[in-house]
């Protein structure tokens, strides 16, 4: 309907009001209503959406008590169509002492939890941030961005901590910290990928750490995470940015490499081996349908297709709520082929959420991407969702 | 403090300021499992890519009928075609091309399945004209009328005269032995001369239909529009969107005559106005009413996909769940809902088709699935 259409209807019942009996004006008075439903803004595009998916609550703060926020899911598969997903359980996003992380099995065909939940803790510290590591030697390590409050309700890292299982996620060794590796201690792990025996992850250090910098560097493990070794600070590298949570992928001889700007940029960067970089692109820049940083960047592949998936603002200064996307790009030139919306396409009150995780799943008839992820709504504390899609409607 | 310190301290404080933009407000019931898919989708279908008004009918072991308006928008929409599709309930997928029951320079509005005792299928269609000053006037209520099943249609016929009264809108129908009862809604200028929801029934598969009552009188001289009904002990429960914004549940008997009734808007604070295209419907012993819901007063949160758990007895909500846009998003138009129990083998799926449109732009059909035991606790 055109916007000329839209005034003529609104115009409508005030031309007949004045020639009409009260009784006839009663009668068209409904008739004339449904318009108003449509007529408070012009049409919008609608975001390229999937047009198949399920949505699934797996664990629901509701009836909790106090501690009612459950966010930043991550997920490792632990066997035939099962995956361990931990989450951290706490009373609000990111100033809550006394924080666990949560971790149940999940059963991807079911969809229910096939473990009692297992919570890693330490007293009066927030567990915020886990994220697995699955090392070669098959050893599953979950790492958690450690955190304590000041008097200012500032969240100050204590360091990184991590909690090994050898017996695939049925338990946990202690919470161990880290420590420092070559002069530097860090605070939040990202992401890994293996290549060969080596496991490579990125992890960020804070400035009132050990080593004094902030920056997002990449490490790699040959002793699957007995001693790591720094390789080089991407903060330094990527031109002296300021960047924050990050991703990375192998791609040809080395990997692709997604940040999240401090300066409200996302982008992405090819790099070799060494993390040295080759080539990279602004993708906020580029793309009018993303006004700044992709939240919790994941990138994965499929089918040979590349994907970015995380939380996304399509309007500068957040003017519309947070959707969450899926990015198809070009591996080769780094640009944006098409941007999917997940969740809240219709810009509902999601008022926290979309950290994403996601994981392929083969059923009988098609092949599912899942995505793990969290949501709040009007100022609520979220709940851990699963989605599902059928991982075709994504391909070229 | 230095810049570095600043930038540092104020992007970590940046998530939480996400959620500080307007009070906590509380999430209405919602179910924790739903599936989601488009049936049929506007986009890239041209010029007449405003797709509504779904109605299903079982047509055989898990495939339905199902119809929905295809034309330029929601009003005004001369030209506009019933368009049907036969539907596989297990592969989600059209299993016959559309079929496109028309009339020139009509508007064929809110198509409505009936299924006969004999099996005779028909579509009753509420006919639409617009005049020049863009009022809908209908021109009586017609007919299509399948004896294969839906695989084709005879030609569309005026319903005609109903014990000197033409028709318009036909609702919803139910079937008790051989006799089937329908409510029908009339309009002032067609022949008759009055605006009523009356109920009628016919005991020859729509060959000829009798006047049982007018509702809109027996309901207490109440203006309604859409209505809908279903069996229950010796009469029918009904619920009536009423014209004065209110939403009320009858319980009448055989005969239409009123036993009891509620206004559900007055006594249900999550409901502030009538219940768009309501429907009834029962499974496992529970009673449903479903549609459009609007939360708020003046309409100034968004429409909701209302399903309403209520007591037949008292005619008393006992619970109600958000099926679509708990979260409040930009849902222009939609939600006139069509319910079906699918059997899985696994467990009994509640199966909602309905249409949908945001940020104003034509909807789109689609399919809602829920485990159905989530709305019996």
């Amino acid at each position: 309907m055109s916007r000329r259409s839209h005034q003529i209807l609104l115009l409508l019942p005030f031309s007949f009001i004045l020639k009409m009996p009260f009784g006839k004006f009663i009668w068209l008075a409904p008739s004339l209503t449904l318009p108003y439903i449509f007529s408070a803004e012009p049409p919008a595009p609608i975001p390229p959406t999937p047009s198949y998916r399920i949505e699934e609550t797996i664990v629901s703060y509701r009836g909790t008590g106090t501690m009612d926020y459950l966010g930043f899911p991550s997920i490792a598969p632990s066997g035939d169509n099962q995956i361990l997903l931990s989450y951290k359980r706490g009373t609000d996003h990111g100033w809550d002492p006394g924080a666990v992380l949560e971790i149940i099995r999940f059963d991807l065909q079911t969809g229910r939890a096939i473990q009692d939940p297992i919570q890693l803790g330490i007293p009066d510290r927030i567990m915020e941030m886990g994220e697995w590591v699955r090392f070669p030697d098959g050893t599953l390590g979950t790492y958690i961005d450690a955190q304590k409050t000041n008097d200012q309700r500032q969240a100050i890292r204590i360091g990184l901590r991590g909690a090994i299982s050898r017996d695939n996620g049925k338990s946990f060794g202690p919470l161990e910290r880290v420590g420092i590796i070559d002069g530097v201690e860090y605070g939040y792990l990202f992401h890994s990928a293996i290549v060969g025996q080596r496991l490579y992850a990125l992890i960020m250090t804070f400035e009132y750490l050990a080593g004094g910098r902030r920056s997002v560097d990449a490490l790699y493990t040959d002793d699957s995470g007995e001693t790591w070794h720094f390789i080089r600070n991407l903060s330094q590298e990527f031109g002296d940015i300021r960047i924050n949570e990050s991703s990375l992928i192998p791609y040809e001889d080395g990997f692709l490499v997604a940040t999240r700007g401090y300066d409200n940029q996302q982008r992405l960067h090819q790099v070799d081996r060494d993390f040295k970089l080759i080539k990279e692109t602004n993708i906020t820049e580029e793309t009018p349908s993303i006004r700044s940083y992709i939240g919790r960047p994941r990138l994965f592949t499929y089918d040979g297709a590349y994907f970015l998936s995380g939380r996304n603002w399509r309007a500068p200064n957040r003017a519309l709520p947070m959707e969450l996307a899926l990015i198809r790009f070009d591996p080769k030139t780094l640009k944006v082929e098409r941007h999917f919306v997940l969740d809240n396409e219709e810009q509902g009150k999601v008022t926290d959420g979309y950290y994403t995780c996601p994981i392929l799943v083969d059923t009988d008839n098609r092949k599912l991407l899942n995505i793990f992820t969290y949501k709040g709504l009007f100022g609520n504390s979220p709940d851990i969702l699963r989605l599902q899609f059928d991982s075709a409607e994504f391909l070229p | 403090m230095n810049l570095w310190k600043f930038t540092s301290i104020v992007s970590a404080i940046i998530p939480l300021s996400l959620n500080a933009a307007e009070p906590t407000a509380t999430i209405p019931l919602v179910p924790q499992y739903r599936m989601e898919e488009m049936i049929v989708s506007y986009r890239g279908s041209g010029t007449k890519d405003y797709l509504a008004f779904p109605a299903i009918a079982p047509s055989g072991e898990h495939e339905i009928m199902l119809s929905h308006k295809r034309g330029k928008s929601h009003v005004n929409d001369l030209g506009a075609v019933l368009e049907i599709i036969r539907f596989d309930l297990k592969s989600g997928r059209p299993i016959q091309e559309p079929i496109q029951l028309a009339i020139p320079n009509e508007v064929m509005q809110m198509g409505e399945w009936i299924r006969f005792p004999d099996g005779t299928l028909g579509t009753y269609i509420d006919a639409l004209t617009v005049d020049e000053q863009g009022q809908h006037k209908r021109t009586g209520l017609i007919r299509a009328v399948s004896r294969d099943n839906g695989k084709s249609f005879g030609p569309l016929e005026r319903v005609g005269i109903v014990d000197g009264v033409e028709y318009g809108y036909l609702f919803d129908s139910i079937v008790i032995g051989q006799r089937l009862y329908a409510l029908i809604m009339t309009f002032e200028y067609l022949t008759g001369g009055r605006r009523s929801v009356d109920a009628l029934y016919t005991d020859d598969n729509g060959e000829t239909w009798h006047f049982v009552r007018n509702l809109s009188q027996e309901f207490g001289d109440i203006r309604i529009n859409e209505s809908s009904l279903i069996p229950y002990e010796e009469g029918f429960l009904v619920a009536t969107r009423g014209y004065d914004n209110l939403q009320r549940l009858h319980q009448v008997d055989r005969d239409f005559k009123l036993i009891k009734e509620t206004n559900i808007t007055e006594k249900t604070p999550s409901i502030s106005s009538y219940i768009g295209r309501p429907r009834l419907f029962t499974y496992e012993g529970a009673y449903f009413l479903i549609g459009r819901n609007w939360r708020a007063r003046d309409r100034q949160i968004p429409m909701e996909l209302a399903l309403i758990r209520f007591d037949p007895k008292s005619l008393e909500v006992e619970k109600h769940f958000v099926l679509d846009n708990a979260e409040q998003g930009k849902v222009t138009d939609g939600y006139y809902p069509c319910p079906i129990l699918v059997d899985t083998g696994e467990q009994t799926l509640l199966n909602i088709f309905d249409y949908r449109a945001i940020l104003g732009n034509p909807p789109d059909i689609i399919r809602l699935q829920f485990d159905s035991s989530l709305f019996l606790q």
